[in-house]
């Protein structure tokens, strides 16, 4: 077990340096020069060479190959260092360090990720479990339908959906933000809804809570597909082994059967595919965060790739990789816990 | 007597296929539904070829759907044409957006751009995938550990985020930029799914025997192991055009997608949000047209996994 964690961590660190290489090539292959970027387009040519200096955007991207002696007197190594130290640059536009910028983008986007899970789940699994239970009922024909339009239902079209008929028509919900204007509320975790609770407000917290509603319905949608997909299919499979039978066949009682022997078992791949939603988690949650003008990591990513704004860009993106790329480990580490019979190499 | 009627093996196997795809009703839901959107994508420019810059009408700017006319006498009114006091329910089935532009033209025209983006996308994502899977798989050693590792790196990607940095750094004419975008973030699946079938196949006997008959390694892999590992890979495509269409409308969403004078489904929720709360039909529409697209072949995927892969349960 100890030498399978070693060799996870390993592969995860190799992944994590293989981004940190790609984005930041990718960011240097973008259009355009930042230094013109932030001094405008009639800015004289000397301020801009001046500004690249001082930026450090003169020198060569990944090894200084032109002066053996001063070899790693070049933008990656420096900026690697720096990573390392915990220093990820300040944004170009907002002058603002991408460190404290991801302290207080990241608990918005992980409040409306864990909304969108707890969506997912309390609707995906009981849909499943319902659906395998009463196998070809209307009851699986509704779940299976469900969870198809679910998998097939464009984020950004059922955000935009939500918001009309829920926000504009019925007026429910509100159709943005996270908090109304007005409402003030100083951070502690960063997660609005868990704040006010901890602050003895209350009321922000219901507020922060209608915000969240929408938004989270959204990003949750194709999860909840997932979920109750997989949760039939894989309970099907277990109700249809020969222990279950057997459990039957000796005269215990069929909730018992089915919530202590097949659920148990039937878990497993259902935990890895909810593990998994991760990375697809933050991918929708650049489509919802721009519709619902949540102020996450999402919509920042994405206004940093229009703008291109190097450091965010890199510092971004590299956050977001370490999160998945940590997930994932946590998700196969889990498998040992839940299932005895499985042993690492 | 010449004529002896042989039934040939082939066609016996056909028949399987297609009594197997009959029997699925998610397939035959998926197939007809494909069908209706290839159809309408293949006709849209012979039975209503669409000129953009002609289809303007300023006086009917973001009007409701034609049809509503028949019970709403306003709409009615805005659609009665003045010179000839005529009203035609028909003439803009689904509203007309802020140019005045009718949604079902766009929409329909929307069904071309987005059926030549999904078959694109996911021919070249099937291709360069399935090859660098197939020699991985075939070649192992050094070949397989760096695919591996570049597969590791662009699957903690979000894979929205490289179709958007590729969109951004692409210098290609906006259609085919849209095409490499949404088809590079799929190369690993395929990567992924060739390389394990392949290391199953090549195993069996009968690769095998045709290495020991002294086939060389482009025979055995392009003779043997790939014609048997096809079928995951077909399940795949169709799957795969579903999420090519919905990326490609994102990236529409997102102001990347196909530029402006070609309809695009994604562009038009874009544009369609600035005025959707007193307009609803210019976003409902486009995305119904997305959601329609979709569903049909990943319906068609599941019914192809339903007949070439009988043990799946799924």
């Amino acid at each position: 077990m100890g030498v399978f964690v070693l060799r996870r961590l390993w592969r995860t660190l190799l992944v994590l340096i293989g981004i940190s290489v790609v984005v930041f090539a990718f960011v240097r292959a973008l259009p355009g020069d930042p230094a013109t970027a932030i001094l405008g387009e009639r800015a004289n040519p000397e301020s801009v060479a001046r500004l690249t200096k001082q930026l450090g955007l003169d020198k060569p991207w990944f090894l200084n190959l032109a002066e053996p002696g001063r070899l790693f007197d070049a933008q990656y190594p420096k900026y690697l260092g720096k990573v390392l130290s915990g220093d990820l640059d300040k944004g170009q536009k907002s002058q603002i360090p991408v460190a404290d910028e991801l302290k207080s983008r990241f608990p918005a986007t992980l409040e409306l990720s864990l909304a969108a899970m707890f969506f997912a789940l309390i609707v995906g699994l009981p849909a499943g479990i319902v659906a395998a239970l009463r196998r070809n009922s209307v009851w699986d024909s509704l779940a299976t339908t469900i969870s198809l339009v679910g998998v097939s239902m464009p984020v950004f079209w059922l955000g935009l959906l939500l918001s009309y008929y829920f926000a504009v028509v019925l007026g429910w919900f509100p159709p943005s933000s996270r908090l109304s204007v007005g409402v003030d509320l100083q951070p502690l975790t960063g997660m609005d809804v868990l704040d006010g609770l901890l602050r003895g407000r209350p009321d922000v917290s219901w507020d922060a809570l209608r915000h969240l509603v929408l938004p989270a319905i959204t990003l949750g949608s194709i999860p909840m597909a997932i979920t109750a997909r997989i949760t039939r299919s894989s309970l099907l499979e277990v109700l249809g082994q020969d222990y279950v039978r057997t459990a039957k066949a000796k005269g215990l009682a069929p909730r018992l059967v089915t919530l202590k022997h097949a659920m148990r078992n039937a878990m497993l791949p259902v935990v890895t595919v909810v593990g998994l939603q991760a990375g697809l988690l933050l991918g929708g949650a650049v489509l919802t965060e721009t519709i619902f003008s949540w102020p996450g990591l999402g919509s920042w990513l994405y206004d940093a790739i229009s703008g291109r704004d190097y450091p965010v860009i890199q510092g971004g993106v590299i956050f977001a990789a370490l999160v998945v790329s940590v997930v994932n480990l946590a998700v196969d580490l889990s498998y040992a816990l839940l299932d005895p019979r499985i042993q690492y190499r | 007597m010449t004529a002896v009627a042989v039934p040939s093996p082939p066609r016996r196997q056909q028949s399987v296929f297609a009594k197997r795809f009959r029997r699925s009703t998610p397939g035959r839901i998926g197939a007809v539904m494909v069908i209706i959107f290839v159809i309408a994508a293949v006709l849209a420019p012979l039975l209503r070829p669409y000129d953009a810059s002609r289809d303007i009408n300023l006086r009917l700017r973001l009007s409701p759907p034609s049809v509503t006319g028949i019970w709403d006498a306003d709409v009615k009114a805005k659609y009665t044409d003045p010179v000839s006091g005529k009203f035609n329910a028909f003439s803009h089935i689904f509203g007309t957006d802020n140019a005045g532009r009718d949604v079902a033209v766009r929409v329909w025209h929307g069904a071309r751009v987005s059926l030549i983006i999904g078959i694109v996308a996911t021919a070249i994502a099937l291709v360069i995938g399935s090859v660098l899977g197939l020699l991985a798989g075939y070649f192992g050693g050094l070949l397989d550990s760096t695919l591996g590792y570049v597969t590791d790196v662009m699957l903690a990607f979000p894979s929205i985020l490289i179709a958007i940095g590729i969109a951004s750094v692409s210098n290609l004419p906006g259609l085919y930029t849209v095409m490499l975008a949404v088809s590079i973030p799929q190369v690993p699946l395929y990567l992924r799914l060739a390389r394990s079938v392949v290391l199953s196949i090549r195993e069996r006997e009968f690769v095998q025997a045709a290495g020991a008959l002294g086939a060389g390694p482009g025979r055995m892999l392009f003779r043997h192991v790939l014609p048997n590992s096809l079928s995951p890979l077909i399940v795949q495509g169709a799957l795969s055009i579903a999420t090519a269409t919905i990326e490609a409308a994102a990236l529409g969403f997102l102001g990347l997608g196909v530029p402006p004078p070609n309809p695009e489904w994604g562009t038009m929720l874009s544009d369609s949000r600035e005025y959707y709360t007193s307009a609803a039909w210019t976003m409902i529409y486009p995305g119904l047209a997305i959601l329609f697209t979709v569903l049909g072949f990943n319906l068609l995927g599941d019914g192809l996994r339903d007949v070439l892969d009988p043990r799946s349960t799924q």
